[in-house]
């Protein structure tokens, strides 16, 4: 009849679970998945981050002469496959969420690349590590086509064939 | 406007309270200074105790519920300050706002003015007594005007269901206090039948508490806060005050008469102090029933309760005669 | 398999594709959980009607697509279920562009009301015998345009689109535009609807719902993400079944592409659903709680409910839209270490969800006011086609999990828990029980995970493929029905629970009290994230109308006496 006073002794026991945050830490487990960081080392500007974020968080924009990975964590959702796809696994999920900030530019994180500009047309198109990085995996058949646009690098392969005839 | 208003209700505050509180001296005699001296801290604490008490039931019901509630015991003191600072927003008629609303305020004051000189005086009479109820149930219906003075529906829906509530528990509250005073003023003092009428006063009284399971006016999730939907800024937080003085009173009330049976305290200002202590150790007691009931409807309140007065009462003649046999 | 069930009228299915195959229609495609026909709109009906005389079929949702560039018409697909033969039975209707008319079936299937508004709305197509109200999309939307029409794209409608406020605000040169809501918002709902009660004294007589202020055109904005992309925006549909709909996403791909998931992943889905099982119903017993004043019992439920979110984050890596899912199996994978550890954090839970419920179902206020409030007859819950625990709690035992079987639902046999007085308190009690055999099913589901990879390597994408994929969520069941692009889904269709159980809620309020409102509509348990759409429905004179949503917000409440 009585048994919902057993309540008071059930609290007894449990005691309080709710901390005082931010006084104290909180409880954060080992795979909790946090903002990435982006190794400036290992990126090599290829964009494939860019092309799988869900929100596009991660943009690759060509500013002031250099290739740029803009990361912003405004639009993040931590989803992590921006670091499952990274060819040279650069991308690393951290455990922060202590993310708010008091001014909007904190919020963006830039890496920045060399740029390499088209020997024929002048238009910047890719990064100076990206295509060190397929040249010395190709090797040979490559050198006269690397720095070349795509563009002008199907004009040039246009013209040699019809050279040939 | 604003101003204007307020000064017109605090004129006539002012010469409300002074007509009681002349009129209820009734004869008696002129006290000597430390009756004074203890009626005034009797006063004082009816006064600045209440939100302290809020604060101390808000932090046991924090830890019934397994969690910090609020930082201090003094939290309730800083609501109702941090009320006291915002903008006013009133109505055009004014009058019918503020008036009812700083009425009740003061009614509570006068109520603990009454209430301290009966105990230390140690001179309750029926009209004393009467009074009491009659001023209590004067600040109930004060407070309804002002919930009323709104169409908002759920203002009215809840205005109702405190309306029903209450005619059904002032019946049997007033009904156990008069009891309560003819059993306590009967020369040879009944233990028994005392019992029999100080259980259901303590529950009449936690009813009008207006407190889990039976706070039908304020229901939060069924009626976005009820009766107390238009109040805002300082009117509320003069609300506020207002009822958890009152629940003070009425806590104290049982109180009262058990103390006056039990006259053993000489001195007079012990015998304050113990009064109120027991009545802190009341209010706490409420408070832990409060948090581990659910709230109840107010049709199922209506059948439970006049099945429970009516019970009191036949129980209590019963026991009356069995008492006059033997 | 479930052989008791198959045993039994078998020759029901027979008579069934004979009529099917006997129509003056292309011959039906039978697979092994799928029966799809293309018919003509003039038979529809008649269809329809033999369909309904079908024992045991429930409508399970209906689809309207654009398939003018493909195929040149538009297209409706009516998904029906043989819950005993686990079967589906879709029926596709081809629509021509110039005369975009279809006989409405509301007569014969009282469930397809929405579903027909809803295409009504955003396809353009008319039903006869339909008033053409806008319902899903805002008042001041621009005629004729229809958003789900291949004609526009996402970035078209974002500029065709400019609410009122924000044009006047140009107008009037003002700085910031502040939007006030007037109305959604109460204390009893966690989400902004719409119920208006008429109440005469206490008694409610009658409801009015709007809703829909949070429709987010998520179903156009998957056509413009990639396949894998769209799991991260399934989950997001919805704040607490969220893997629910990513699972359902990649099912319905998976059945339309014919990828076959490794086991490993399967158990995976399976223990990350039955953890969402769980700590939706403890978060919605809190909730039942604090609506009924029980605030104590609130904090305790949701106190428990506490570890179950911290083993998510252990297994998963967040505590609520998990990122697990992608076509063809999961991210991550579970370890010895967290098999274990998942396995004594609901050694504890179990236990103390028992004690608590004991003691929080025996506070006097809660048993009699959830006893015998809120009732839905049987034959109600069947004629509307609701799903999980509320139609549960009336009788009908219709479960996913069993009907139609999915990941490793296929090796495990799950009864669907059944009350049958239908009031507020039966509801509950099937969320309990619910736990108690979550918890036994991923005990099952810990001990035999099977070894194996988590994904499988690649696969390749086929346009124009039907898919279906359902899956039980807390609430009942999801339906995704999905026909593939070349790099995303070409048409998606989205159903939670919530849209097919928002259909009861006037008949469990009338005749009740207004204090038993609040808990009434929670015991749903509506998520309307998932769901957002507007009717108006007056129970005595049976008619249906359309209130626009200022006139509700200008004129406020009104009373009856």
């Amino acid at each position: 009849m009585v048994k919902f006073v057993r309540v008071i002794p059930l609290a007894t026991k449990v005691g309080t679970v709710t901390i005082k945050y931010p006084f104290e830490k909180p409880l954060v487990t080992e795979s909790f998945r946090g903002a990435i960081e982006v190794d400036p080392s290992k990126c090599t500007g290829c964009g494939a981050c860019t092309r799988i974020c869900p929100p596009k968080a991660l943009s690759l924009i060509v500013e002031g002469g250099s290739l740029i990975l803009r990361y912003f964590v405004g639009k993040c959702i931590f989803c992590g496959m921006c670091a499952d796809t990274c060819p040279e696994k650069a991308i690393k999920v951290t455990r922060e969420f202590e993310l708010a900030s008091e001014h909007i530019y904190d919020l963006y994180t830039d890496v920045e690349h060399e740029i390499i500009t088209c020997k024929r047309c002048g238009t910047k198109f890719v990064s100076k590590k990206l295509v060190d990085k397929v040249r010395s995996k190709v090797g040979e058949p490559l050198d006269e086509l690397a720095y070349l646009c795509p563009t002008c690098r199907r004009i040039e392969m246009l013209s040699k064939t019809l050279i040939f005839r | 406007m604003l101003v204007r208003g307020f000064l017109i209700s605090f004129i006539i505050n002012i010469r409300i309270a002074i007509i009681i509180i002349n009129n209820n001296h009734f004869g008696d005699p002129m006290a000597d200074p430390l009756d004074i001296a203890t009626i005034i801290a009797s006063v004082l604490l009816y006064v600045f105790l209440p939100p302290l008490l809020d604060g101390v039931e808000r932090k046991i019901k924090a830890d019934i519920q397994s969690r910090y509630g609020p930082p201090t015991i003094f939290q309730t003191w800083f609501d109702i300050l941090k009320l006291m600072s915002k903008e006013v927003v009133i109505p055009i008629n004014y009058i019918f706002y503020i008036v009812p609303i700083s009425l009740s305020f003061t009614l509570s004051i006068v109520l603990s003015v009454i209430m301290s000189q009966i105990i230390t005086l140690s001179n309750m009479s029926l009209m004393k007594i009467i009074s009491v109820f009659v001023f209590l149930t004067s600040i109930h219906v004060l407070n309804m005007l002002t919930y009323l003075f709104s169409s908002n529906p759920f203002s009215i829906i809840g205005t109702f269901r405190v309306m029903t509530l209450n005619i059904l528990n002032e019946v049997g509250l007033a009904l156990f206090l008069i009891l309560m005073f003819i059993v306590v003023t009967n020369s040879p003092c009944s233990i028994m039948l005392s019992l029999f009428t100080i259980t259901p006063l303590t529950i009449a009284v936690y009813i009008s508490h207006g407190r889990l399971p039976y706070d039908l006016h304020e229901a939060e999730p069924e009626l976005a806060s009820g009766s107390l939907i238009e109040f805002s800024g300082p009117i509320l937080g003069l609300y506020l005050y207002s009822h958890l003085i009152e629940r003070y009173i009425l806590t104290s009330l049982p109180i009262l008469f058990i103390i006056y049976m039990f006259k053993v305290f000489q001195n007079v200002f012990v015998m304050s102090l113990v009064f109120h202590v027991f009545t802190i150790v009341l209010y706490i007691i409420f408070a832990v029933v409060s948090v581990i009931l659910g709230r109840s409807k107010v049709n199922l309140a209506v059948k439970t309760l006049a099945f429970l007065y009516f019970l009191a009462i036949i129980i209590w003649i019963g026991v009356y005669i069995v008492e006059r046999i033997i | 398999m479930k052989e008791s069930y198959n045993v039994v009228k078998n020759d029901e299915l027979s008579s069934l594709y004979n009529y099917l195959s006997n129509l003056k229609a292309p011959p039906p495609t039978i697979e092994e959980d799928l029966v799809k026909i293309i018919i003509r709109r003039e038979n529809l009906r008649e269809v329809i009607e033999y369909l309904s005389k079908c024992d045991g079929i429930f409508l399970r949702t209906m689809m309207a697509s654009d398939e003018r560039k493909v195929e040149g018409f538009f297209k409706l697909y009516y998904v029906f279920g043989l819950d005993k033969h686990h079967k589906n039975i879709v029926i596709e209707v081809p629509i021509s562009e110039e005369d975009p008319v279809v006989p409405s079936i509301v007569d014969i299937v009282k469930a397809i009301d929405w579903y027909e508004r809803e295409a009504q709305d955003l396809m353009g197509i008319k039903f006869s015998e339909k008033i053409p109200h806008k319902f899903v999309l805002p008042d001041d939307w621009p005629e004729n345009v229809h958003p789900l029409r291949k004609d526009y794209t996402i970035q078209d409608l974002s500029k065709l689109y400019k609410p009122r406020v924000v044009a006047h605000a140009k107008e009037v040169e003002a700085e910031a535009v502040v939007v006030v809501p007037i109305g959604p918002y109460h204390p009893a709902l966690h989400e902004p609807e719409y119920f208006e009660l008429y109440v005469r004294g206490e008694k409610v007589v009658d409801t009015r719902y709007v809703g829909f202020m949070v429709h987010r055109g998520i179903e156009k904005l998957g056509e413009s993400m990639k396949y894998d992309q769209v799991p991260f925006l399934a989950e997001r549909i919805c704040g607490i079944c969220g893997f629910v709909h990513s699972t359902s996403y990649c099912q319905a791909i998976e059945r339309a592409l014919k990828i076959n998931v490794p086991e490993r992943a399967e158990y995976i889905r399976s223990t990350i659903l039955e953890i969402e099982r769980i700590h939706s119903h403890l978060l919605w017993i809190g909730v039942a709680f604090h609506l009924l004043g029980y605030d104590t019992g609130f904090m305790h439920a949701w106190r428990i409910r506490e570890q179950v979110m911290i083993l998510a984050e252990l297994l998963t890596g967040s505590r609520k839209t998990y990122g697990l899912n992608i076509v063809g199996g999961v991210r991550r994978d579970i370890d010895e270490d967290k098999v274990k550890k998942s396995l004594e954090v609901l050694d504890k839970v179990e236990k103390e969800v028992k004690n608590f419920i004991d003691i929080a179902l025996s506070v006097p206020q809660v048993k009699t006011r959830l006893k015998g409030t809120g009732y839905l007859p049987k034959p109600d819950a069947i004629a509307l086609s609701l799903v999980g625990p509320t139609t549960r709690g009336s009788g009908v035992p219709r479960d996913v999990r069993r009907d139609y079987p999915y990941a490793a639902y296929k090796y495990l046999d799950v009864e669907p828990i059944t009350r049958s007085e239908g009031d507020n308190m039966a509801r509950a009690e099937v969320r309990v029980e619910e736990v108690f055999q979550s918890i036994a099913i991923l005990r099952q589901l810990l001990d035999k995970i099977p070894r194996g990879s988590i994904a499988i390597e690649s696969w390749e994408a086929e346009p124009y493929k039907f898919g279906i994929g359902a899956v039980e969520a807390p609430r009942g069941e999801v339906i995704h029905v999905i026909i593939t692009g070349t790099y995303s889904p070409y048409r998606w269709r989205v159903r939670a629970p919530t849209y097919q159980n928002l259909l009861a809620i006037p008949i469990m309020l009338r005749d009740g009290d207004l204090a038993d409102a609040p808990v009434t509509i929670a015991s749903i348990d509506p998520c309307f994230s998932c769901t957002d759409r507007a009717i108006v429905i007056n129970i005595r004179s049976k008619k249906v109308e359309e209130v626009p949503l200022s006139f509700l917000s200008t004129k406020g409440l009104k009373l009856t006496r």
